[in-house]
């Protein structure tokens, strides 16, 4: 198994699939926060609940909404996504941004107020102020960044519907052990489950290490 | 340099600014007492524009802070730097955290290691730069919060009660700090503090705040011997504090009617004026003898009246005799173990009419 170069590729394509996805959405979600915990307006609070309530989205619920867009049928029929890795990082984005969001809202909201109001007074301008609060609460941000990776790359439901599991192109490490497992290949399921846990222990090394190291 | 106009601020349905006025000169130390709640922390954080005032107006050297609305982030922001009561402190070493406004400020970073190890040598903190600033003690923490705020040089610093945590030593080393600040850099710095001697230590002027209001502004000397009205006089320690009417005057030396006693006091109320007049504990006597014979040491007061209390306040005896009015005075130990003043004993109280500080009601 482990000179087998159809288990690195799958495990290669999981580590991708789900780093990407984890990159676009902590772009989005970082600054959707911010703007969240420092703007008022009507329906705020409604918003942030759905936001707590979608952390425990069921996967493939995310699956078939996703392959809907996507299907030749859907309103984004036309990018041709379906049973694409990129269809696949879009419905890891959507997993895992109220995750993202509602970590990084919690963090920025339960920060003490004198810290805001001490950046404030020495000088920041709004960006500068932006920039110091997320530096405030980056340790909570790398969990939940940490976090987010963790239940993108162990999902399976929104991979299958999304991505098909085709062999060589759309096939990951959780799809696979889907597959192998209802075809009675246990050995090889424990193989790639040990891979994926071994994927998760680094990430949790990685974060661990930037934390140390700050 | 600072000037507070009419400055209002509501929070909800509560006022707690209610119109203040204040003139700070540069290079002055202006301290704010007062009791609690009373709005001193607003006004500090308004002039520091945390909080939008709902009227009036903060002018820096004739700059208006609020007359283009918000103005946050206005290029006078820079010139202002404030310690809070509980300073926060943010994650990273010492030197981060005094630096942190300096990079606000885009400083190269050769000058950034020269002004921030300048600063820390001036707060007592020399060497602390790789040091984990989280991990510091209480005075160590409020002392790297006000490097923090020193080492941008602003010419202005506001400081929220920054001495209300620490412990006296600490206090001590920071009100150092504060007038060495002032004395090397010319800043003007407004303080506040519930604790009135340090008022009297720190400020070159005070302003009693009251009703969210700067009720009366001063010397040290001013405030605490001369306050405006009875509020003032009961903050600022006057324990006698009565309400009167003008009965009499001949030629500024006034007799002042108090229910049935009638006192002597230098003033020039006129007959008729209702009043309210003070006196400090200290500027009392107590006569074991009742009776008096004649004015031959030129005091005027003389009431005859019963101990009603004594109370042992430190090394002296605070002894309350009721003289139809509850006068409440001081003596020393050795004076009380002597005449062994007890309750119930018959007593005359005597004090000068010029220790009687009298003020409109």
């Amino acid at each position: 198994m482990t000179l087998n170069p159809e288990v690195y590729e799958i495990a290669f394509r999981s580590i991708y699939i789900t780093f990407t996805a984890t990159l676009i959405a902590s772009v989005i979600s970082i600054p959707l926060a911010l703007y969240l915990a420092f703007h008022d307006f009507r329906g705020k609070t409604s918003i942030v609940n759905l936001i707590h309530t979608l952390y425990a989205l069921p996967t493939v619920l995310i699956g078939l909404l996703v392959f809907l867009m996507l299907s030749r049928q859907g309103p984004l029929g036309f990018l041709g996504l379906l049973f694409t890795p990129a269809g696949m990082i879009i419905g890891q984005v959507i997993l895992v941004i109220p995750i993202l969001v509602g970590l990084t809202y919690s963090a920025v909201t339960s920060l003490d107020p004198i810290v805001k109001d001490t950046i404030i007074s020495l000088g920041a301008d709004y960006m500068q102020f932006l920039v110091s609060i997320l530096r405030e609460v980056r340790f909570v941000i790398y969990a939940a960044i940490a976090m987010a990776f963790g239940r993108a790359i162990s999902e399976v439901g929104a991979a299958i519907i999304i991505g098909g599991n085709i062999k060589g192109f759309t096939r990951i490490l959780t799809t696979a052990i889907s597959l192998e497992t209802s075809m009675g290949n246990i050995e090889l399921s424990m193989a790639l489950g040990i891979i994926l846990l071994f994927i998760a222990l680094i990430v949790n090394f990685v974060m661990t290490s930037i934390r140390r190291g700050d | 340099m600072i000037t507070v106009d009419n400055l209002k601020k509501d929070f909800g349905s509560t006022q707690v600014l209610r119109g203040v006025n204040l003139n700070v000169s540069e290079g002055e130390i202006f301290v704010i007492i007062g009791p609690s709640g009373q709005g001193k922390s607003t006004l500090l954080r308004t002039i520091d524009t945390l909080e939008i005032p709902t009227s009036g107006d903060i002018k820096i050297r004739d700059e208006s802070l609020y007359s283009n609305g918000d103005s946050r982030h206005h290029d006078i922001r820079k010139k202002i730097g404030m310690v809070f009561q509980n300073p926060a402190i943010f994650q990273g070493t010492v030197f981060e955290n005094v630096a942190y406004g300096l990079r606000f400020r885009k400083i190269s970073s050769r000058d950034m290691h020269e002004r921030v190890s300048q600063t820390l040598r001036e707060v007592g903190l020399e060497g602390y730069e790789k040091r984990v600033a989280r991990s510091l003690s209480g005075g160590e923490k409020q002392r790297v919060a006000f490097a923090r705020t020193m080492v941008t040089r602003p010419e202005i610093i506001l400081l929220d009660e920054p001495t209300s945590n620490v412990d006296p030593i600490t206090t001590e080393k920071i009100e150092e700090i504060i007038h060495y600040t002032r004395d090397t850099y010319n800043t003007t710095i407004i303080m506040n503090t519930h604790d009135m001697l340090q008022g009297q230590r720190m400020g070159d002027r005070i302003g009693v705040m009251m009703n969210g209001r700067i009720m009366q502004a001063g010397t040290p000397k001013e405030i605490f011997t001369l306050p405006a009205n009875g509020d003032i006089a009961r903050f600022v320690g006057f324990e006698n504090v009565f309400d009167g009417e003008i009965r009499k005057n001949d030629a500024g030396t006034a007799v002042i009617r108090s229910g049935t006693t009638e006192i002597y006091g230098e003033t020039l109320f006129s007959v008729g004026d209702t009043v309210t007049w003070c006196i400090r504990t200290e500027d009392m006597h107590l006569h074991m003898k009742v009776a008096y014979e004649g004015h031959t040491d030129n005091i005027r007061n003389h009431l005859r009246g019963t101990v009603t209390g004594i109370a042992l306040v430190g090394p002296r005896h605070h002894v309350m005799v009721d003289c139809g009015i509850l006068l409440e005075l001081v003596v020393s130990w050795r004076f009380a173990d002597r005449v062994k003043v007890k309750p119930g004993d018959h007593v005359r109280v005597s004090f000068n009419p010029e220790a009687v500080h009298v003020m409109p009601r």
